[in-house]
Protein backbone atom coordinates (compact mmCIF):
# COMPACT_ATOMS: atom_id res chain seq x y z
CA UNK A 1 0.00 0.00 0.00
CA UNK A 2 0.87 3.25 -0.90
CA UNK A 3 1.14 5.70 2.23
CA UNK A 4 -0.33 8.85 2.20
CA UNK A 5 3.03 10.85 2.13
CA UNK A 6 4.20 9.40 -1.00
CA UNK A 7 0.15 10.14 -2.58
CA UNK A 8 0.76 13.89 -1.17
CA UNK A 9 4.21 13.79 -2.46
CA UNK A 10 3.56 12.76 -6.19
CA UNK A 11 0.57 14.95 -6.41
CA UNK A 12 2.60 18.16 -5.01
CA UNK A 13 5.32 17.65 -7.87
CA UNK A 14 2.03 17.26 -10.56
CA UNK A 15 0.62 20.82 -8.82
CA UNK A 16 4.11 22.24 -9.52
CA UNK A 17 4.73 20.66 -13.45
CA UNK A 18 0.86 21.85 -14.12
CA UNK A 19 1.83 25.95 -12.67
CA UNK A 20 -0.89 25.33 -10.14
CA UNK A 21 1.16 26.09 -6.91
CA UNK A 22 1.04 29.09 -5.68
CA UNK A 23 3.85 32.02 -5.94
CA UNK A 24 5.41 31.44 -2.22
CA UNK A 25 5.17 27.88 -2.28
CA UNK A 26 6.47 27.49 -5.98
CA UNK A 27 9.70 29.34 -5.24
CA UNK A 28 9.80 27.38 -1.96
CA UNK A 29 9.83 24.02 -3.80
CA UNK A 30 12.05 24.87 -6.45
CA UNK A 31 14.80 26.12 -3.83
CA UNK A 32 14.39 22.33 -2.53
CA UNK A 33 14.59 21.29 -5.93
CA UNK A 34 18.24 22.83 -6.01
CA UNK A 35 19.18 21.83 -2.65
CA UNK A 36 17.95 17.59 -3.02
CA UNK A 37 19.18 15.88 -5.72
CA UNK A 38 16.91 13.00 -5.44
CA UNK A 39 13.76 14.74 -5.26
CA UNK A 40 15.24 16.72 -8.36
CA UNK A 41 15.59 13.58 -10.06
CA UNK A 42 12.10 12.63 -9.42
CA UNK A 43 10.48 16.07 -10.89
CA UNK A 44 12.49 15.41 -13.87
CA UNK A 45 11.44 11.96 -14.46
CA UNK A 46 7.58 12.96 -13.83
CA UNK A 47 8.21 15.51 -16.11
CA UNK A 48 9.25 13.20 -18.85
CA UNK A 49 6.46 10.78 -18.23
CA UNK A 50 4.09 13.69 -18.69
CA UNK A 51 5.81 14.94 -21.78
CA UNK A 52 5.34 10.80 -23.09
CA UNK A 53 1.95 10.92 -22.36
CA UNK A 54 1.49 14.58 -24.13
CA UNK A 55 2.99 12.97 -27.03
CA UNK A 56 0.62 9.70 -26.62
CA UNK A 57 -2.58 11.79 -26.70
CA UNK A 58 -1.49 13.72 -29.33
CA UNK A 59 -1.41 10.36 -31.25
CA UNK A 60 -4.25 9.63 -30.22
CA UNK A 61 -6.50 12.62 -31.09
CA UNK A 62 -4.34 12.13 -34.83
CA UNK A 63 -5.43 8.74 -34.88
CA UNK A 64 -8.85 9.56 -34.47
CA UNK A 65 -8.45 12.34 -36.71
CA UNK A 66 -7.26 10.13 -39.59
CA UNK A 67 -9.99 7.41 -39.20
CA UNK A 68 -12.68 10.11 -39.45
CA UNK A 69 -10.70 11.79 -42.46
CA UNK A 70 -10.72 8.49 -44.05
CA UNK A 71 -13.80 7.52 -43.58
CA UNK A 72 -15.13 10.36 -45.31
CA UNK A 73 -13.05 10.55 -47.66
CA UNK A 74 -14.25 7.01 -48.64
CA UNK A 75 -11.85 3.26 -49.07
CA UNK A 76 -13.48 3.37 -52.63
CA UNK A 77 -9.94 5.16 -53.52
CA UNK A 78 -8.19 1.80 -52.41
CA UNK A 79 -8.82 1.34 -56.08
CA UNK A 80 -7.54 4.24 -57.62
CA UNK A 81 -4.71 2.47 -58.91
CA UNK A 82 -6.44 0.78 -61.18
CA UNK A 83 -7.69 3.91 -62.70
CA UNK A 84 -3.24 4.40 -63.69
CA UNK A 85 -3.43 0.89 -65.49
CA UNK A 86 -2.81 0.53 -69.56
CA UNK A 87 -4.52 -2.72 -68.87
CA UNK A 88 -7.96 -0.76 -67.14
CA UNK A 89 -9.97 -1.33 -70.43
CA UNK A 90 -8.90 -5.17 -71.13
CA UNK A 91 -9.36 -5.68 -67.31
CA UNK A 92 -13.15 -5.40 -68.12
CA UNK A 93 -16.28 -4.22 -65.70
CA UNK A 94 -16.95 -7.52 -64.50
CA UNK A 95 -13.57 -8.48 -63.58
CA UNK A 96 -13.45 -5.47 -61.61
CA UNK A 97 -16.57 -5.56 -60.13
CA UNK A 98 -15.79 -9.12 -59.21
CA UNK A 99 -12.28 -8.37 -57.70
CA UNK A 100 -13.90 -5.72 -55.63
CA UNK A 101 -16.67 -7.96 -54.61
CA UNK A 102 -13.75 -10.12 -53.81
CA UNK A 103 -11.88 -7.77 -51.69
CA UNK A 104 -14.21 -6.04 -50.13
CA UNK A 105 -15.45 -9.12 -48.60
CA UNK A 106 -12.10 -9.81 -47.14
CA UNK A 107 -11.58 -6.34 -45.70
CA UNK A 108 -14.74 -5.98 -44.72
CA UNK A 109 -14.94 -4.42 -40.94
CA UNK A 110 -16.68 -1.45 -38.74
CA UNK A 111 -13.72 0.93 -40.17
CA UNK A 112 -14.25 -0.08 -43.91
CA UNK A 113 -17.98 0.44 -43.88
CA UNK A 114 -17.01 3.90 -42.77
CA UNK A 115 -17.63 5.59 -46.32
CA UNK A 116 -21.22 5.79 -44.97
CA UNK A 117 -20.28 7.19 -41.84
CA UNK A 118 -20.45 11.00 -43.11
CA UNK A 119 -20.48 13.24 -39.87
CA UNK A 120 -23.06 14.88 -38.61
CA UNK A 121 -23.91 18.35 -39.92
CA UNK A 122 -25.77 20.81 -37.93
CA UNK A 123 -27.46 23.96 -39.30
CA UNK A 124 -26.02 26.96 -38.53
CA UNK A 125 -27.27 30.16 -39.27
CA UNK A 126 -25.02 32.04 -41.46
CA UNK A 127 -23.94 35.37 -40.31
CA UNK A 128 -24.75 34.59 -37.21
CA UNK A 129 -22.03 31.89 -36.84
CA UNK A 130 -19.53 33.65 -35.29
CA UNK A 131 -21.04 35.23 -32.42
CA UNK A 132 -21.98 32.41 -29.54
CA UNK A 133 -25.10 33.68 -27.56
CA UNK A 134 -25.08 30.50 -25.17
CA UNK A 135 -23.22 27.59 -24.23
CA UNK A 136 -25.52 25.54 -26.25
CA UNK A 137 -25.11 27.64 -29.00
CA UNK A 138 -20.99 27.95 -28.42
CA UNK A 139 -21.29 24.02 -28.28
CA UNK A 140 -23.22 24.00 -31.40
CA UNK A 141 -20.68 26.37 -33.19
CA UNK A 142 -17.76 24.08 -31.76
CA UNK A 143 -18.61 21.27 -33.32
CA UNK A 144 -19.66 23.12 -36.86
CA UNK A 145 -15.85 24.00 -36.66
CA UNK A 146 -14.55 20.41 -35.76
CA UNK A 147 -13.02 21.33 -32.47
CA UNK A 148 -15.08 17.91 -30.94
CA UNK A 149 -12.89 18.07 -27.77
CA UNK A 150 -13.95 21.22 -26.85
CA UNK A 151 -17.38 20.38 -27.67
CA UNK A 152 -16.70 17.60 -24.79
CA UNK A 153 -15.45 19.86 -22.67
CA UNK A 154 -18.29 22.34 -22.91
CA UNK A 155 -20.76 19.50 -22.44
CA UNK A 156 -19.34 18.20 -19.38
CA UNK A 157 -19.45 21.79 -17.84
CA UNK A 158 -23.45 21.61 -18.88
CA UNK A 159 -25.58 21.25 -15.90
CA UNK A 160 -28.83 20.32 -17.66
CA UNK A 161 -28.15 19.72 -21.11
CA UNK A 162 -30.78 19.54 -23.76
CA UNK A 163 -31.69 16.34 -26.07
CA UNK A 164 -29.66 19.09 -28.65
CA UNK A 165 -26.83 19.12 -26.47
CA UNK A 166 -26.65 15.62 -25.37
CA UNK A 167 -27.44 14.56 -29.20
CA UNK A 168 -23.84 16.88 -30.68
CA UNK A 169 -21.91 15.86 -27.62
CA UNK A 170 -22.53 12.25 -28.65
CA UNK A 171 -21.44 13.28 -31.84
CA UNK A 172 -18.24 14.87 -30.84
CA UNK A 173 -17.46 11.64 -29.14
CA UNK A 174 -18.50 9.70 -32.01
CA UNK A 175 -15.97 11.87 -34.77
CA UNK A 176 -13.25 11.44 -31.42
CA UNK A 177 -13.35 7.40 -31.94
CA UNK A 178 -15.20 7.33 -28.63
CA UNK A 179 -18.10 4.74 -29.49
CA UNK A 180 -19.02 3.69 -26.23
CA UNK A 181 -19.55 7.61 -24.47
CA UNK A 182 -21.18 8.02 -28.45
CA UNK A 183 -23.70 5.09 -27.45
CA UNK A 184 -24.30 6.27 -24.08
CA UNK A 185 -25.60 10.07 -25.44
CA UNK A 186 -27.08 8.64 -28.59
CA UNK A 187 -29.24 6.45 -25.98
CA UNK A 188 -29.78 9.25 -23.74
CA UNK A 189 -31.60 11.10 -26.65
CA UNK A 190 -33.55 8.28 -27.92
CA UNK A 191 -34.92 7.86 -23.71
CA UNK A 192 -35.95 11.22 -23.67
CA UNK A 193 -37.39 11.86 -26.83
CA UNK A 194 -39.61 9.09 -25.72
CA UNK A 195 -40.17 11.19 -22.55
CA UNK A 196 -41.20 14.09 -23.78
CA UNK A 197 -42.91 15.27 -26.95
CA UNK A 198 -39.32 16.56 -28.19
CA UNK A 199 -38.84 14.20 -31.47
CA UNK A 200 -36.45 16.92 -33.28
CA UNK A 201 -33.29 14.51 -33.06
CA UNK A 202 -34.71 11.03 -32.77
CA UNK A 203 -34.19 9.86 -35.82
CA UNK A 204 -30.65 11.48 -36.17
CA UNK A 205 -29.77 9.42 -33.20
CA UNK A 206 -31.15 6.15 -34.15
CA UNK A 207 -28.68 6.42 -37.44
CA UNK A 208 -26.21 7.90 -35.92
CA UNK A 209 -26.29 5.45 -32.28
CA UNK A 210 -26.32 2.86 -35.25
CA UNK A 211 -22.89 3.95 -35.97
CA UNK A 212 -21.76 4.05 -32.79
CA UNK A 213 -22.58 0.01 -32.04
CA UNK A 214 -20.92 -0.16 -35.75
CA UNK A 215 -17.82 1.26 -34.78
CA UNK A 216 -17.78 -0.57 -31.08
CA UNK A 217 -17.77 -3.32 -32.80
CA UNK A 218 -21.64 -4.21 -31.65
CA UNK A 219 -22.47 -5.45 -35.34
CA UNK A 220 -25.77 -7.15 -33.81
CA UNK A 221 -26.96 -3.85 -32.35
CA UNK A 222 -25.63 -2.30 -35.04
CA UNK A 223 -27.55 -4.12 -37.56
CA UNK A 224 -30.58 -4.07 -35.95
CA UNK A 225 -31.39 -0.29 -36.00
CA UNK A 226 -29.93 -0.41 -39.88
CA UNK A 227 -33.08 -3.09 -40.53
CA UNK A 228 -35.55 -0.59 -38.81
CA UNK A 229 -33.97 2.74 -41.01
CA UNK A 230 -33.72 0.34 -44.82
CA UNK A 231 -37.08 -0.85 -43.86
CA UNK A 232 -39.05 2.56 -43.53
CA UNK A 233 -38.87 4.45 -46.64
CA UNK A 234 -40.34 7.90 -44.37
CA UNK A 235 -37.25 7.57 -42.28
CA UNK A 236 -35.05 10.16 -43.19
CA UNK A 237 -32.06 8.19 -43.02
CA UNK A 238 -33.76 5.30 -45.43
CA UNK A 239 -31.56 6.61 -48.58
CA UNK A 240 -28.21 6.61 -46.76
CA UNK A 241 -29.24 2.53 -45.58
CA UNK A 242 -28.97 1.83 -49.50
CA UNK A 243 -29.45 -1.98 -50.44
CA UNK A 244 -25.29 -1.99 -51.02
CA UNK A 245 -24.73 -0.82 -47.62
CA UNK A 246 -27.66 -2.61 -45.85
CA UNK A 247 -26.01 -5.97 -47.45
CA UNK A 248 -22.44 -5.13 -45.95
CA UNK A 249 -23.60 -4.78 -42.66
CA UNK A 250 -25.62 -8.52 -42.54
CA UNK A 251 -22.33 -9.41 -44.30
CA UNK A 252 -20.38 -8.01 -41.37
CA UNK A 253 -22.45 -9.50 -39.00
CA UNK A 254 -22.27 -12.86 -40.15
CA UNK A 255 -18.59 -12.56 -40.90
CA UNK A 256 -18.21 -11.78 -37.15
CA UNK A 257 -20.32 -14.23 -35.84
CA UNK A 258 -22.24 -11.44 -33.84
CA UNK B 1 -25.33 23.95 -43.85
CA UNK B 2 -21.65 24.98 -42.56
CA UNK B 3 -18.92 25.71 -44.05
CA UNK B 4 -15.11 24.34 -43.25
CA UNK B 5 -12.97 26.70 -42.41
CA UNK B 6 -9.74 26.87 -44.43
CA UNK B 7 -6.14 27.64 -42.88
CA UNK B 8 -3.09 29.79 -43.90
CA UNK B 9 0.26 27.83 -43.50
CA UNK B 10 1.15 30.58 -40.34
CA UNK B 11 -3.20 29.76 -38.60
CA UNK B 12 -1.95 26.49 -39.12
CA UNK B 13 1.60 26.42 -37.15
CA UNK B 14 -0.09 28.52 -34.62
CA UNK B 15 -2.27 26.36 -34.03
CA UNK B 16 0.02 23.38 -33.45
CA UNK B 17 2.19 25.65 -31.52
CA UNK B 18 -0.51 26.58 -29.19
CA UNK B 19 -1.63 22.22 -29.03
CA UNK B 20 -5.38 23.11 -28.74
CA UNK B 21 -7.44 22.51 -30.50
CA UNK B 22 -6.02 21.02 -33.07
CA UNK B 23 -8.31 18.51 -35.16
CA UNK B 24 -9.36 21.55 -37.39
CA UNK B 25 -6.19 22.78 -38.49
CA UNK B 26 -5.32 19.03 -38.78
CA UNK B 27 -8.27 17.57 -40.49
CA UNK B 28 -7.75 21.37 -43.07
CA UNK B 29 -4.75 19.83 -43.56
CA UNK B 30 -5.88 16.26 -44.48
CA UNK B 31 -8.22 17.76 -47.19
CA UNK B 32 -5.19 20.27 -48.61
CA UNK B 33 -2.72 17.50 -49.07
CA UNK B 34 -3.93 14.27 -48.26
CA UNK B 35 -4.84 13.08 -52.04
CA UNK B 36 -1.52 14.51 -53.66
CA UNK B 37 0.59 12.91 -51.29
CA UNK B 38 -1.27 9.40 -51.52
CA UNK B 39 -1.02 9.58 -55.23
CA UNK B 40 2.84 10.26 -54.75
CA UNK B 41 3.13 7.39 -52.48
CA UNK B 42 0.97 5.12 -54.79
CA UNK B 43 3.56 6.34 -57.89
CA UNK B 44 6.57 4.97 -56.03
CA UNK B 45 5.66 1.61 -55.07
CA UNK B 46 3.47 2.27 -52.41
CA UNK B 47 0.12 0.92 -51.63
CA UNK B 48 -2.92 2.55 -50.75
CA UNK B 49 -2.62 1.45 -46.77
CA UNK B 50 1.31 2.69 -47.31
CA UNK B 51 -0.28 6.00 -48.46
CA UNK B 52 -2.69 6.21 -45.36
CA UNK B 53 -0.28 5.18 -42.77
CA UNK B 54 2.39 6.98 -44.20
CA UNK B 55 0.20 10.25 -44.13
CA UNK B 56 -0.61 9.83 -40.56
CA UNK B 57 3.48 10.04 -39.96
CA UNK B 58 4.01 12.57 -42.01
CA UNK B 59 1.73 14.77 -39.49
CA UNK B 60 3.11 13.30 -36.74
CA UNK B 61 6.55 14.56 -38.02
CA UNK B 62 5.29 17.66 -38.81
CA UNK B 63 3.59 18.21 -35.47
CA UNK B 64 6.76 17.40 -33.61
CA UNK B 65 8.76 19.73 -35.82
CA UNK B 66 6.91 22.57 -35.21
CA UNK B 67 6.69 21.79 -31.65
CA UNK B 68 10.03 21.60 -30.93
CA UNK B 69 10.86 24.98 -33.14
CA UNK B 70 12.50 23.33 -36.21
CA UNK B 71 10.26 24.27 -38.60
CA UNK B 72 11.81 27.88 -39.90
CA UNK B 73 8.57 28.29 -42.25
CA UNK B 74 11.30 28.92 -45.23
CA UNK B 75 8.89 26.91 -47.18
CA UNK B 76 6.05 26.24 -47.33
CA UNK B 77 3.29 23.77 -45.73
CA UNK B 78 2.70 22.00 -48.73
CA UNK B 79 6.61 21.76 -49.58
CA UNK B 80 7.39 20.94 -46.39
CA UNK B 81 4.54 17.70 -46.32
CA UNK B 82 6.23 16.54 -49.75
CA UNK B 83 9.61 16.62 -47.70
CA UNK B 84 8.53 14.90 -44.72
CA UNK B 85 6.84 12.11 -46.91
CA UNK B 86 9.67 11.62 -48.97
CA UNK B 87 12.08 11.23 -46.10
CA UNK B 88 9.64 8.62 -44.69
CA UNK B 89 8.50 6.87 -47.47
CA UNK B 90 12.66 6.00 -48.72
CA UNK B 91 13.35 5.18 -45.39
CA UNK B 92 10.79 2.75 -45.78
CA UNK B 93 11.81 1.39 -49.13
CA UNK B 94 15.04 0.74 -47.79
CA UNK B 95 13.82 -1.09 -45.34
CA UNK B 96 11.76 -3.27 -47.85
CA UNK B 97 15.29 -3.27 -49.76
CA UNK B 98 13.07 -1.72 -52.99
CA UNK B 99 14.19 1.60 -55.23
CA UNK B 100 14.31 4.66 -55.56
CA UNK B 101 11.60 7.85 -55.29
CA UNK B 102 10.80 9.82 -57.87
CA UNK B 103 11.95 13.58 -57.41
CA UNK B 104 9.55 16.37 -57.88
CA UNK B 105 10.04 19.75 -57.68
CA UNK B 106 7.74 19.88 -54.72
CA UNK B 107 10.13 19.08 -52.32
CA UNK B 108 13.12 21.10 -52.31
CA UNK B 109 13.82 22.23 -48.81
CA UNK B 110 16.97 24.15 -46.63
CA UNK B 111 19.95 21.96 -46.46
CA UNK B 112 18.87 22.65 -42.86
CA UNK B 113 15.71 21.83 -42.81
CA UNK B 114 16.54 18.71 -44.12
CA UNK B 115 18.97 17.94 -41.78
CA UNK B 116 16.36 18.91 -38.65
CA UNK B 117 13.74 16.88 -40.62
CA UNK B 118 16.25 13.65 -40.91
CA UNK B 119 17.11 13.58 -37.29
CA UNK B 120 13.33 14.16 -36.25
CA UNK B 121 12.62 11.22 -38.34
CA UNK B 122 15.04 9.06 -36.50
CA UNK B 123 14.13 10.36 -33.22
CA UNK B 124 10.37 9.53 -34.07
CA UNK B 125 11.20 5.85 -34.36
CA UNK B 126 13.18 5.83 -31.06
CA UNK B 127 9.78 7.28 -29.40
CA UNK B 128 7.49 4.76 -31.43
CA UNK B 129 9.24 2.18 -29.83
CA UNK B 130 8.62 3.62 -25.91
CA UNK B 131 4.85 4.85 -26.77
CA UNK B 132 4.09 1.21 -27.05
CA UNK B 133 5.78 0.28 -23.93
CA UNK B 134 2.22 2.18 -22.79
CA UNK B 135 -0.26 -0.50 -24.27
CA UNK B 136 1.26 -3.03 -21.65
CA UNK B 137 -0.68 -0.39 -18.75
CA UNK B 138 -4.47 -1.11 -18.67
CA UNK B 139 -7.07 0.84 -20.37
CA UNK B 140 -8.32 2.00 -17.63
CA UNK B 141 -4.82 3.81 -16.76
CA UNK B 142 -4.13 4.84 -19.70
CA UNK B 143 -7.24 6.77 -19.92
CA UNK B 144 -6.90 8.43 -16.86
CA UNK B 145 -3.10 9.43 -17.04
CA UNK B 146 -4.22 10.96 -20.89
CA UNK B 147 -6.71 12.86 -19.16
CA UNK B 148 -4.47 14.45 -16.60
CA UNK B 149 -1.43 14.89 -18.06
CA UNK B 150 -2.55 15.60 -21.78
CA UNK B 151 -6.09 17.06 -21.48
CA UNK B 152 -5.19 18.72 -18.24
CA UNK B 153 -8.37 17.63 -16.53
CA UNK B 154 -8.43 18.22 -13.04
CA UNK B 155 -8.78 15.45 -10.81
CA UNK B 156 -12.47 16.14 -9.62
CA UNK B 157 -13.06 16.26 -13.66
CA UNK B 158 -11.94 12.93 -14.59
CA UNK B 159 -14.23 11.76 -11.61
CA UNK B 160 -16.95 12.94 -12.83
CA UNK B 161 -16.57 12.17 -16.66
CA UNK B 162 -15.47 8.65 -15.50
CA UNK B 163 -17.85 7.41 -13.07
CA UNK B 164 -15.83 6.59 -9.75
CA UNK B 165 -17.51 6.44 -6.88
CA UNK B 166 -15.30 9.44 -5.23
CA UNK B 167 -12.70 12.06 -6.53
CA UNK B 168 -10.07 9.95 -4.17
CA UNK B 169 -10.65 6.80 -5.83
CA UNK B 170 -9.26 8.41 -8.76
CA UNK B 171 -6.31 10.25 -7.17
CA UNK B 172 -5.55 6.39 -5.82
CA UNK B 173 -6.06 4.49 -9.11
CA UNK B 174 -3.87 7.33 -10.88
CA UNK B 175 -1.26 7.68 -8.22
CA UNK B 176 -0.79 3.67 -8.60
CA UNK B 177 -0.93 4.03 -12.92
CA UNK B 178 1.80 6.41 -12.85
CA UNK B 179 3.53 4.40 -10.52
CA UNK B 180 3.44 1.55 -12.81
CA UNK B 181 4.25 3.09 -15.91
CA UNK B 182 7.36 4.54 -14.50
CA UNK B 183 8.39 0.93 -12.98
CA UNK B 184 8.07 -0.12 -16.56
CA UNK B 185 9.85 3.06 -18.39
CA UNK B 186 12.59 3.18 -15.40
CA UNK B 187 14.16 -0.98 -16.64
CA UNK B 188 15.91 0.24 -19.78
CA UNK B 189 18.70 2.72 -19.87
CA UNK B 190 17.21 3.07 -23.41
CA UNK B 191 14.22 4.21 -22.58
CA UNK B 192 15.23 6.55 -20.27
CA UNK B 193 17.42 8.27 -22.40
CA UNK B 194 14.66 8.67 -25.18
CA UNK B 195 12.55 9.93 -22.25
CA UNK B 196 14.88 12.62 -21.90
CA UNK B 197 14.10 13.21 -25.85
CA UNK B 198 10.66 13.75 -25.26
CA UNK B 199 11.07 16.55 -22.80
CA UNK B 200 13.70 17.96 -24.94
CA UNK B 201 11.75 18.16 -28.27
CA UNK B 202 8.11 17.66 -26.85
CA UNK B 203 5.83 15.87 -28.85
Amino acid sequence: MESNAELGRAEYIDRYLRGELAEADRVDFERKLQEDAALYEEVESVRSVRSLLKNYGMRQDLQAIHARKMAEKGRSSSFQWLGSMPMRIAAGVVLLLASVLVIRMATLNPDSLGTQADTYQPEVVRGEANTPRSPSHMLLLEYANGNYKSVVSLYNQLRNPAIEDIFIASNAYLALARPDEAIKGFKRVLSQSNETSDRQFYPDAQYYLAWAYLKDNQVGQAESIFSQIHNTPSHPYHKKVGTWFYWQVKLLRWKQGA
Amino acid sequence: MKARKSYSDGEIIEAIRQQHPIEAPIGYLYDAHYDNLANFIRKNKGSQQDAEDLFQEVIVVFIELIQSGKFRGQSSIKTFLYAIARNLWLNELKKKDRGFVRDTEYYKISSAEEDDLQTTIVRNESKRQVLALLENLGETCKKILVLYYYEDLSMKEIFEQMNYESEQVVRNKKYKCMKQLMETLQKSNTVKSTLKDFLIHGI
